[in-house]
């Protein structure tokens, strides 16, 4: 492990975002910058084309505290994408303000806005590529932070102010969880880096694993919790709906998509630290055992919860963004399903290792796999959730100056209720049909993104342990119960999204859609809509780089017909 | 036990010091009662209010100002000290933890351009005007 030039030009992508949120924050205090969301777009475009340079998929470089491998390139690639649109639906007036100068459209505050977003994306970018405790806290810390500040600088009343501060406190406490948790697996490891303590835990040292039956369920039950308050999972989501009632459509954008890729690295890490690197034969020890049953057990019956709660919540919902929060809540818990079958997928593996051609029937499944479905689920849960954001931030009013002036402020006419949509599509049929596609894909509606997340979710589930029967109590009565309760929630989500389309398509308004939320919001939907399309047209292009993330997360030789199988691991020395 | 007696003598010493201190002040200190003197202390505001009452922005201003360098300095003295010591950096990177010196001399100086990146940001936004 030796931090060298090397490393950081590895890093290139994320100091490209940071080189530009100094430059729009900067640009703010000295040059009267106003257009900050074009430098968060610029930074973007160049961290992008940066991550394009850097190797490729397939090769696996490990050096000093990060990891750049297919897993944490898929990463980087949602966040930036992410990220773009994202920036676009925040900027919403920003093609106006960055052409017409002093028009009185251009907000102050956006440069400062857009710099702690870029921060953001920057620290997410870094939890993705983390292969140490402290780069990994840092780096979830580095996302909480700019939150903190986005979702105060957008406080116009009460109620923006109670989501701020509700927001605030919770994340501290779930960084302190989370923190209990690393001193734990520090304590086990001995060493902050991943891989050490990953070893530590694999070896069947007998103290060791007198210790690890009474600190790994801590340490992982306080990670699930630190990573349940990111997803939004229960028992750490009842913050949502009132967070995002209160801040705008792009904080409420960005809270539902990059926190919830955060939680999902986090749990990978953890999940990660009890599988066995690719070609090192072996069984695993018995405390990694512990890790694996624990977490898979404690996975499967929170994302039972969760997914119930969060669809049942959203079923009674008035108000759009409260319906979208519990919405994405329920999102949560089918990543967690996945989260739960890797798990238990690796334990299954653990206790009957690979030997050869009679194996191959029992492990190596036809399916993507947990991992590689919970990933292909949050790249599709981002695209589609961004984009109904998009549109809601589209179809309402531009936001207000944030800045405490003494005039008075103008009202926020936002799309605040499902009946604001009716009839949408006479009004605006090009925003309607984008809403209702990006919302049938969520509920899960063949051929859509959506659909293949849930089918490679529920496909997964069924073959964790597929040769053995299904008896009461057996880990594949578990998976089958979850991948039915899933199904059930699929159908239970259905209805309230289609209650959304319904208003928009089937009943009539006197007053009009304003649709003043700025091109750039509108630009960002149709960015959403294309790529929705994109994946529903030709899913395999996002399922060959999900399968090989996945498979390089948790260790798995796939049947990607690419050589995803012969990774090299490549050890990065000193110059 | 000869290990930790420094850490044992300390304490004791810790407790002694500041048990001493309360009992001394009880007996030598004058004996004044009243409402305003039975207050908890806090910054000489009163302590019990509304919650949701507005408070100068200013305390928060010099708040956060003093942690840009106070953060600065709790970096750059282990740096300092680091960079003179046998086993600090020369150690590291003989044992292979960093490739060579002028990369920690360049991430310390990255993380000081930072921190004045953070305190011109100050500076001009008008945060040392005592308006």
């Amino acid at each position: 492990m030796t931090t060298s030039l090397e490393t950081f030009k590895l890093l290139a992508p994320e100091i490209a975002l940071v080189v530009a949120a100094l430059v729009a924050l900067l640009g703010a205090a000295f040059a009267g910058l106003r257009s900050g969301w074009l430098v968060a777009l610029i930074g973007i475009a160049a961290a992008m084309g940066l991550a394009g340079g850097l190797p490729a998929a397939g090769t696996s470089i490990i050096s000093g505290p990060i990891t750049i491998d297919g897993f944490s390139g898929y990463i980087r690639w949602t966040v930036l994408v992410a990220g773009g649109i994202l920036a676009l639906v925040q900027g919403g007036d920003l093609f106006r303000s960055a052409v017409v100068r002093g028009s009185g459209l251009s907000r102050g505050g956006t440069c400062e806005e857009a710099g702690t977003f870029l921060i953001l994306l920057a620290g997410l970018s870094l939890v993705g590529i983390a292969n140490d405790l402290v780069l990994l806290f840092i780096g979830l810390e580095l996302i909480s932070v700019p939150t903190y500040i986005l979702l105060a600088l957008k406080r116009t009343d009460a109620r923006g102010q109670e989501a701020s501060l509700k927001y605030f406190f919770l994340s501290l406490v779930a960084s302190a969880v989370f923190l209990y948790a690393a001193t734990c697996f520090y304590g086990l490891g001995g060493s902050t880096s991943l891989a050490a303590i990953g070893d530590a835990l694999r070896s069947s040292d007998p103290r060791l694993t007198g210790m690890a039956v009474v600190l790994l369920p801590v340490a992982v039950g306080m990670a699930m919790a630190g990573a349940a308050f990111r997803m939004a999972a229960v028992p750490m989501h009842f913050y949502a709906p009132d967070v995002y009632e209160g801040t705008s459509p792009g904080n409420a954008a960005v809270l539902s998509t990059l926190p919830k890729v955060a939680g999902i690295v986090v749990l990978a890490r953890v999940l990660g630290l009890a599988i066995q690197p690719l070609g090192i034969a072996g069984e695993i020890g018995p405390a990694a055992q512990i890790h694996l049953s624990f977490l898979w057990h404690l996975a499967a019956i929170l994302a039972a919860i969760t997914m119930t709660v969060g669809n049942v919540m959203a079923l009674v919902q008035t108000n759009l963004r409260r319906l979208l929060a519990c919405s994405s809540i329920a999102h949560a818990g089918y990543l967690l399903v996945g989260i739960a079958v890797a798990a238990a997928a690796a334990a299954t593996r653990a206790e009957r290792p690979f030997d050869g051609a009679a194996a191959a029937d029992t492990m190596w499944t036809i399916g993507l796999g947990g991992m590689s479905a919970t990933l292909l689920y949050i790249a599709t849960y981002v695209v589609a959730t961004a984009g109904v954001f998009a549109a809601l931030a589209y179809l309402g009013h531009v936001w207000p100056e944030w800045s405490s002036g003494s005039g008075p402020r103008p009202p926020r006419e936002e799309i605040t209720d499902v009946d604001d949509l009716n009839g949408l599509s006479s009004t605006n049929p090009v925003a309607a049909f984008s809403l209702a596609l990006f919302l049938l894909s969520l509920a899960g509606i063949p051929p859509l993104p959506g659909f293949w997340g849930k089918l490679t979710l529920a496909t997964a589930a069924l073959e964790v342990d597929w040769t053995s029967p299904v008896t009461f109590g057996s880990r594949r009565a578990w998976f089958v119960a979850l991948a039915i309760i899933l199904v059930l929630n699929a159908a239970i989500a259905a209805a309230y999204y289609l209650r959304i389309i319904a208003a928009m398509y089937f009943r009539s308004t006197k007053k009009g859609v304003q649709a003043d939320g700025g091109l750039a919001a509108g630009v960002g939907m149709l960015v959403c809509l294309v790529l929705v399309l994109m994946i529903t047209v030709q899913p395999k292009r996002l399922f060959t780089p999900a399968m090989r993330a996945g498979a390089a997360a948790s260790n798995v030789l796939t049947a990607a017909d690419e050589p995803a199988a012969a990774d090299e691991a490549r050890l990065v020395h000193s110059d | 036990m000869d290990a930790i007696l420094p850490v044992l003598l300390f304490v004791v010493i810790a407790a002694a010091v500041s048990v001493g201190l309360v009992v001394f002040a009880e007996l030598v200190g004058p004996k004044r009662h009243g409402a305003v003197k039975e207050m908890p202390y806090e910054s000489g505001m009163d302590p019990i209010h509304d919650t949701r009452r507005r408070f100068d922005v200013r305390f928060h201003l010099v708040a956060i100002t003093f942690l840009v360098f106070d953060v600065e300095l709790l970096f750059l003295y282990p740096w300092a000290v680091a960079s003179r010591s046998a086993a600090g950096i020369d150690a590291a990177v003989a044992d292979g933890f960093v490739s060579s010196r002028g990369l920690v001399f360049m991430a310390a100086m990255v993380f000081t351009a930072f921190v004045i990146v953070g305190f011109a940001y100050d500076w001009k936004k008008g945060v040392f005007r005592w308006r």
